[in-house]
C-alpha cells in the first residue's frame, strides 16, 4: 500500500513538474531558441518594471565597436521580496549573459542565467544585495 | 561562498491546525463584529486543481504523506520544465522558483473536492464553442495584439477569477474590510475587486465586467460572495460570460482564511464543482504590478512573427 502510494506521489510530482509555470507571455515565439548567445558588457541601466525586468547592457565587439543589447528577465516584484534592491544591480558593472536572441533578429535576448564577471549568479546566491 | 538566500528562506511552512485547535480558536473582529480577514494573504499552492487519477478517491494525504510530497515537488525544475521552453529565464535567478516562496500548505490532495477531485465533463454545447473558437485562431495567433491572451496584453491575469486562484509567482492579495464594502487586491495583476455588502442586487445582465459583479454577504462567521456579469472574454476552464461563482472566506486560525468556491455554467459544465485552498498569512507588502508600463513581451512577439511571415518557408 505504501509503495503504491509513493508510487503515485512520484507520479503526481511528475505531472506537476511537467507543467509549465504560467508564463506572462510566449517566450518561446519572442525567442530564438536556435540562437543562443553568449554576451559581456557594461550594465547601462537596469529597468525595475513589470512585467519583466529588463537589463541594459554595452558590448564591446571584436573590432572594438560597442553594441547595447537588451537583456529580458523576471518581475522585479519578486527580486525586491528576496532583498534585492535598485542598488542591486548598477550602471558600469560588468555581467555575462547567456540566453537566446529574440526572433525579429534585433539586439534583444532572454537573459538565461546572469552572473558578474567572477562567476557569481546575478541576483542568488547573495546574502545581501550587491555584497561582494 | 555564504548560504543562498534562497535556502536561508527556504519554504516557510504553513498548515493547517488540527481540528481541535480550529474549534477553540476564535477570530479577531471588526467594530462591527464580524471576522476580521484584512491583511496580506498567499495562495501559492503545491496543490494540483485536479488530482491525479491514480490517487482515486483519496481526498487527502497523511501528515506523512504530505511531507513526503512536499519534499518532492519543492525541488527546482528545469527551465525547460517550468517556462515550456528552453528559451526562457531560469526562475530560481529571479525569485520565481516555488521553493524560495511561501507556501500555503493543505493536506488535500486536489484543491476540488469530493470523490471524483475533477472539473466535470465539457457539456457537447461547450465542446463545440471550444473547438470554434481554436479553429477559428489557428494560423492567426500572432496577426495583432487583439489575437493574443488577455494576460499577455495585461488586461486580466488568468488566475485573478475569481474564483481566485495561484498566479505562479507573486500570489500575494490583500484584504480591507469596511462595514459596507469587501476590497480584494491581487498583485498579479493589480486589479482591486469592490464587493458591495449592502444586500443591493446584482447589475442587470447587460452589465459585463473582466472580474465579473461581486456582492458579499456574512454567513454567521463566513464571508459569502457570489459573483455574476462575466464578459465572454474571460475563460474560466471553458466558461466565460455565464459563470456563477459563489466564494467563501472562513478564518480558521491566526494564520490562515480556509477559502471555498463554488463554480456552475450549465452551458459548459455537466455539473457544478467545488474547491478549496488555504490563504496562508503574509508580512506584505504587495507590489504594484504595472503590467502595461514595460510590456515589451508583446512588441517582440508581434515583430518575430512579422520578421517569420517574410522569411521563405523551408521547403523540406
Amino acid at each position: 500500500m505504501h509503495a503504491r502510494l509513493t508510487g503515485g506521489i512520484a507520479l503526481m510530482v511528475l505531472v506537476l513538474t511537467a507543467v509549465p509555470l504560467p508564463a506572462h507571455h510566449a517566450f518561446g515565439s519572442e525567442f530564438n531558441v536556435d540562437k543562443p548567445v553568449s554576451l559581456k558588457g557594461t550594465v547601462t541601466i537596469m529597468e525595475w518594471v513589470n512585467p519583466h525586468s529588463w537589463i541594459h547592457i554595452d558590448v564591446k565587439g571584436p573590432d572594438g565597436t560597442v553594441v547595447n543589447w537588451m537583456i529580458e528577465g523576471g518581475s522585479p516584484n519578486s527580486l525586491l521580496r528576496l532583498g534585492f534592491t535598485r542598488n542591486a544591480l548598477l550602471p558600469g558593472m560588468e555581467i555575462v549573459v547567456e540566453g537566446y536572441q529574440a526572433k525579429d533578429a534585433t539586439n534583444k535576448a532572454v537573459g538565461k542565467s546572469l552572473m558578474f564577471a567572477d562567476g557569481r549568479k546575478l541576483f542568488l546566491g547573495m546574502s545581501e544585495p550587491g555584497a561582494k | 561562498m555564504k548560504t543562498p538566500l534562497s535556502l536561508a528562506i527556504l519554504a516557510l511552512m504553513v498548515v493547517l491546525p488540527p481540528l481541535a485547535a480550529a474549534q477553540t480558536w476564535k477570530p479577531p473582529r471588526t467594530p462591527d463584529g464580524h471576522p476580521d480577514l484584512q491583511g496580506f494573504w498567499t495562495n501559492a499552492s503545491i496543490t494540483p486543481m485536479e488530482r491525479p487519477r491514480e490517487l482515486g478517491a483519496k481526498e487527502f494525504f497523511t501528515e506523512e504523506e504530505a511531507a513526503e510530497y512536499r519534499k518532492r515537488t519543492l525541488v527546482p525544475a528545469s527551465v525547460a520544465q517550468r517556462g515550456g521552453t528552453e528559451a526562457h529565464y531560469e526562475f530560481t535567478q529571479f525569485g520565481l522558483d516555488r521553493t524560495q516562496a511561501q507556501v500555503a500548505f493543505s493536506l488535500r490532495t486536489s484543491m476540488i473536492v469530493g470523490p471524483e477531485g475533477r472539473v466535470p465533463p465539457l457539456t457537447p454545447e461547450a465542446q463545440k464553442r471550444n473547438a470554434e473558437r481554436a479553429a477559428n485562431l489557428k494560423g492567426h495567433e500572432f496577426d495583432g495584439p487583439e489575437n493574443r491572451g488577455i494576460q499577455e496584453r495585461c488586461l486580466v491575469w488568468g488566475s485573478e477569477g475569481p474564483p481566485m486562484l495561484p498566479p505562479g509567482y507573486n500570489s500575494y492579495l490583500q484584504i480591507v474590510q469596511t462595514p459596507a464594502y469587501v476590497m480584494i487586491l491581487q498583485e498579479m495583476i493589480h486589479d482591486a475587486r469592490i464587493i458591495p455588502m449592502d444586500g443591493r442586487p446584482h447589475m442587470p445582465g447587460s452589465v459585463r465586467r473582466w472580474l465579473g459583479d461581486s456582492r458579499g454577504r456574512w454567513e454567521g462567521d463566513t464571508l459569502v460572495v457570489d459573483t455574476t456579469n462575466f464578459t465572454d472574454k474571460t475563460n474560466f476552464r471553458g466558461s466565460r460570460d455565464n459563470l456563477h461563482v459563489v466564494e467563501r472566506f472562513t478564518r480558521v486560525d491566526e494564520n490562515t482564511i480556509r477559502y471555498e468556491f463554488s463554480v456552475a455554467d450549465p452551458t459548459t459544465w455537466t455539473s457544478p464543482w467545488s474547491a478549496e485552498l488555504p490563504l496562508a498569512k503574509d508580512k506584505g507588502p504587495i507590489y504594484e504590478y504595472a503590467c502595461h508600463e514595460a510590456n515589451y513581451g508583446m512588441a517582440n512577439n508581434l515583430r518575430g512573427a512579422r520578421v517569420a511571415d517574410s522569411t521563405p518557408k523551408d521547403p523540406r
